[in-house]
């Protein structure tokens, strides 16, 4: 006996607009991260690295390094960033300092301080010399109070 | 205005909305918390509305539940006839859940991940649309529900209840509409549902299982039932054969419900301090335990299963040899467990108000963020210094304010229960043990607030 059978005409169409919202649902789930995820970032031939001072980290003033080479490993300096620090859990003021752009592609936070110990994602966003748009992110975990 | 038809819709539609905009957020927005809605409205707002309406109203979020309105599609389209299963009755069901909920909660780190938390949004619109179309009456509500128990437990201690206004109203009363329905006299059809918590008006007493889903108040055609203000202290007063629950004495299932909110109050609260990650480590050292969540599930069955269990049979003996009591131990925990309620919501409203006034301004930049991603270019800029409602040192003096007027509250109910357990001459001596392990509880809350945060994903690696 097909479905079709088996189902009222009443049944049908409930049957019908069930399947739809479990399959808005399924692809919205598989669309992880796409909401203004691609345009912030046009140098995927820039690796960027960061380095904490203290290691390991913990609450109070911290120096975050950063460190940008293309793809040939050749350090890229001009670059304007700005470094952002947030706690894992939503609800905590960031921290946001800029960063000083020193010599062969390293650049050091400028008042960086982790308030508040537990898990920080750290955002390093900035412009690149030529222009192009510059973001990423790395997850910092167990800086102790 | 609790009379019209669409009262509760017109709540619980703009929170739909606002579920609706989490479990979208959730999905295709950013995997950081602090920059989705699914990360923010959840863990910081929502926490935090939800523990000051109870303080300050009632069971406000039950009442606006956006789960609910898939009950109605649900009643309709399946058949919604079966009765509860005897086997799981009461309580036992949501207990468990309740703490599963707890331990994923520290496990997976649910509060730093948009995504899983669109996934608990998502599975509760299916559980309440296939439990309730399946089964009679509110089901999910009743005995399922782990947010629901929250509300129904701490609401004991809100100032506003829906009862009855004048009893002798109810007496004259032949209809009952208010728990059996109204019905259309010409067709027969029911036109308005009575209480589907099985909670009948005339003898129902306290906040406990009630949903404030105003289907009494609109069912009533003597408009003889409402919210109205009430001491808190009253939920406490009598051991009274409440409808829909029976004495709260008789009722273990209940007190335990109310004790994993007690105790997982302060357990909520030690997962994200810096001693816990210590202790956690230690723990793990020592069982030879590599896995957190196996660790995290030693702890919670500690905290809230053997511990409280060890420390209320401790209370209740104490205060059965001070009494000379010849009542059975068992009821008289089970109903003294109520007391300590007031101490645990008072801990709840601490924490989670701490996590909303410490964050409640981050929706902003999230809106901001999200409006422009998708192209509305209304609110500018997102403005990520916004953060703090108040200032740290007002936030440390409302969490111990809360905290003292909780330790009174319960103070006092123990006292009530104690009173009409023991009467007057022996209620001071009965009540001295449960003010005991409540000041216990205290000094361990005042504890945990005063650590330094510490919000850990992972504490073995």
């Amino acid at each position: 006996m097909t479905l079709h059978r088996m189902l009222s005409r009443r049944e049908q169409p409930r049957l019908l607009l069930l399947l739809i919202g479990v399959a808005l649902v399924l692809m919205l789930a598989s669309m992880a991260c796409t909401r203004g995820g691609e345009e912030s970032d046009a140098a995927g031939d820039v690796t960027m690295e960061i380095e904490i001072t203290p290691d390991p980290p913990e609450v109070g003033p911290a120096v975050v390094e950063v460190i940008l080479m293309d793809e040939d490993g050749d350090p890229v300096d001009g670059a304007e960033l700005e470094i952002e620090g947030n706690m894992s859990h939503a609800g905590m003021e960031p921290v946001i300092v800029g960063a000083i752009g020193e010599q062969a592609g390293h650049y050091v936070s400028d008042g960086f301080a982790f308030t508040m110990g537990g898990d920080w994602i750290i955002t390093v966003s900035g412009t690149l010399d030529d222009g192009r748009e510059i973001e990423r992110t790395f997850d910092l975990a167990g800086v102790s109070s | 205005m609790l009379n019209w038809k669409h009262a509760r819709t017109v709540i619980q539609l703009p929170l739909l909305a606002i579920a609706a905009l989490i479990v979208l957020d959730g999905f295709i927005g950013p995997s950081n918390a602090p920059d989705n809605f699914a990360g923010v409205l959840p863990w910081v707002h929502w926490r935090g509305f939800v523990v000051l309406a109870l303080l300050v109203f009632g069971n406000l979020f039950c009442m606006g539940c956006p789960f609910m309105l898939v009950r109605r599609p649900a009643k309709r389209w399946l058949p919604a006839r079966w009765n509860w299963p005897a086997w799981i009755p009461g309580k036992w069901l949501a207990i468990a859940l309740l703490i599963v909920f707890f331990w994923s909660y520290e496990a997976f780190d649910l509060w730093a991940s948009p995504w899983w938390t669109a996934w608990v949004a998502v599975g509760y619109f299916g559980a309440a649309f296939a439990v309730d179309g399946l089964f009679k009456g509110a089901a999910f509500c009743k005995h399922l529900c782990p947010i629901g128990q929250f509300h129904f437990v701490n609401s004991m201690a809100s100032p506003f209840e829906v009862k009855v206004r004048e009893y002798t109203t109810c007496q004259s009363c032949t209809t009952k509409d208010c728990i059996a329905g109204r019905h259309d006299p010409a067709t027969g059809r029911l036109v308005q549902s009575g209480c589907e918590l099985y909670l009948f008006q005339q003898r129902k007493a306290g906040n406990l299982d009630c949903t404030f889903c105003l289907d009494c108040i609109q069912a009533c055609p003597h408009d003889n039932v409402g919210i109205i203000a009430r001491n808190p202290l009253d939920e406490f007063r009598r051991d009274a054969n409440r409808s829909g629950i029976g004495k709260l004495s008789e009722r273990l299932d209940y007190a335990l419900l109310a004790l994993v909110l007690v105790f997982g109050s302060l357990l909520n609260a030690f997962g994200m301090v810096g001693p816990v990650f210590r202790f956690e480590r230690w723990l793990a050292g020592v069982l030879g335990l590599e896995s957190e969540p196996a660790v995290l599930a030693l702890v919670f069955i500690a905290g809230l299963v053997v511990m409280p269990a060890g420390l209320v049979v401790c209370a209740g003996w104490t205060s059965h040899l001070l009494t000379r009591s010849t009542r059975p131990l068992l009821p008289l925990i089970s109903r003294f467990s109520f007391g300590l309620v007031p101490l645990g919501f008072a801990m709840w409203v601490a924490h989670y108000g701490f996590h909303f006034f410490t964050g409640a301004l981050t929706v902003v930049p999230v809106t901001q963020a999200f409006l422009l991603d998708i192209g509305i270019d209304l609110l500018g800029e997102p403005r990520r210094e916004l953060a703090a409602l108040l200032s740290q040192s007002m936030i440390d003096m409302i969490e111990l304010i809360v905290l003292q007027l909780g330790l009174l509250a319960t103070l006092a109910a123990t006292y009530v229960i104690s009173r009409d357990t023991f009467g007057r001459p022996r209620a001071l001596r009965g009540a001295l043990p449960w003010a005991v392990l409540a000041l216990l509880i205290f000094i361990a809350a005042n504890w945990l607030m005063a650590q330094p945060m510490e919000m850990r994903g992972t504490f073995l690696s």
